[in-house]
């Protein structure tokens, strides 16, 4: 008797189950109605931006610009001078010394240190 | 670059105050194509480095733009690091002898004559027997493998074998005119020798005349007559 209720109650649980699976794959399959065509549009969307070939502009313009009558080397950039810790200036450097006790180096060049290719 | 090694920079940050001084803008080539293509590049120009003590002249502040110096030495053009550093010890030791003289003029001017007379007479190390070449070579073999030895061997050859080219011609031919230069006799008070000893240096050792326009280029670059102003 008692496992006879048992298989019973049960019964109930596993239609109570089956009713919350239904009502599962029911909510899954509107979430697939929405969801699919979203893709899908986004898709044709994607598409249609790459008909128009940004990403192959972008490289071609940025060629043509390189080759173009008009572009100019590019100009000289700043730089750090070395690893040397520099005075900002050789008067600095010979006041610093009168305090240190160490002899100035003076480095003389035509053009600036902190220039690139200088 | 000779100041971006690692260890030649700190010497130079450890044992001296270190300046750099732009003497004038640096001249620049442009070779015009004719189809709106302009290349333009640097001369490499020539530099000087100076080993100098700040001095108690009095003159030290008659209108001069810089403090008062006593020049201790001076390095012309460029060298390699090795040798670079050498001068720069050599300079060193010097100045521990002379920094606390009254007038020390008479010693350097003694030291230039001497060195002058030793490095005519002293070889120069090849380049084969490089040793940074050869040290460059076990580093980078050990860090990236053999394909980037190989490219490192071929652009550092190129590159060290025009410094080592230099640095021959600069120790053997502009060392002496150098010390030459700082053994003659020289005031005991000099508001700043620096400044009064960089055209002679520019112009009679490293061939570039600061007061030409042209930097003496004119005639064999420009045309026209030798000091073309």
């Amino acid at each position: 008797m008692a496992f006879a209720a048992r298989v019973e109650s049960l019964g109930w649980e596993m239609r109570g189950w089956h009713h919350t699976c239904h009502a599962q794959s029911m909510k899954k399959r509107s979430i697939h109605h929405v969801i699919v065509p979203a893709v899908l549009l986004w898709a044709i969307h994607s598409t249609a931006v790459s008909a128009q070939d940004i990403g192959k502009r972008v490289v071609e313009n940025k060629i043509k610009a390189a080759f173009h009558p008009t572009s100019v080397a590019p100009s000289f950039t700043s730089s750090t001078p070395g690893l040397v810790t520099w005075h900002e200036s050789f008067a600095a450097a010979l006041a610093a010394s009168r305090t240190s006790k160490k002899p100035v180096l003076l480095f003389q060049l035509l053009g600036r240190l902190d220039d690139a290719f200088c | 670059m000779l100041f971006s090694d690692k260890n030649l920079a700190a010497y130079m940050s450890e044992n001296f105050e270190c300046a750099w001084q732009e003497l004038r803008p640096v001249p620049q080539a442009s070779i015009d194509f004719g189809n709106g293509r302009v290349l333009k590049r640097t001369l490499s120009g020539n530099v000087a480095t100076w080993i100098c003590m700040p001095t108690t002249s009095s003159a030290s502040t008659s209108g001069a733009s810089d403090p008062a110096n006593r020049v201790i030495d001076v390095i012309p053009a460029l060298f390699t690091i090795e040798h670079y550093q050498a001068r720069l010890a050599a300079a060193h030791e010097l100045h521990g002898k002379v920094c606390d003289l009254d007038d020390a003029t008479t010693v350097l001017a003694d030291w230039h004559r001497q060195r002058a007379g030793q490095i005519r007479n002293k070889p120069l190390l090849g380049p084969a027997g490089d040793p940074h070449r050869k040290k460059q070579a076990t580093i980078a073999l050990r860090t990236h493998g053999i394909p980037f030895l190989a490219k490192t061997m071929v652009e550092s050859s190129v590159k060290r074998s025009f410094l080592v080219e230099d640095d021959a011609y600069n120790h053997a031919v502009r060392s002496p005119q150098a010390h030459a230069l700082l053994a003659v006799p020289r005031e005991p008070e000099a508001p700043n020798e620096v400044a009064s000893l960089t055209p002679k240096l520019f112009k009679t050792v490293l061939g570039v005349d600061l007061d030409d326009p042209y930097l003496g280029l004119a005639p064999y670059v420009l045309g026209g007559e030798i000091g073309r102003h």
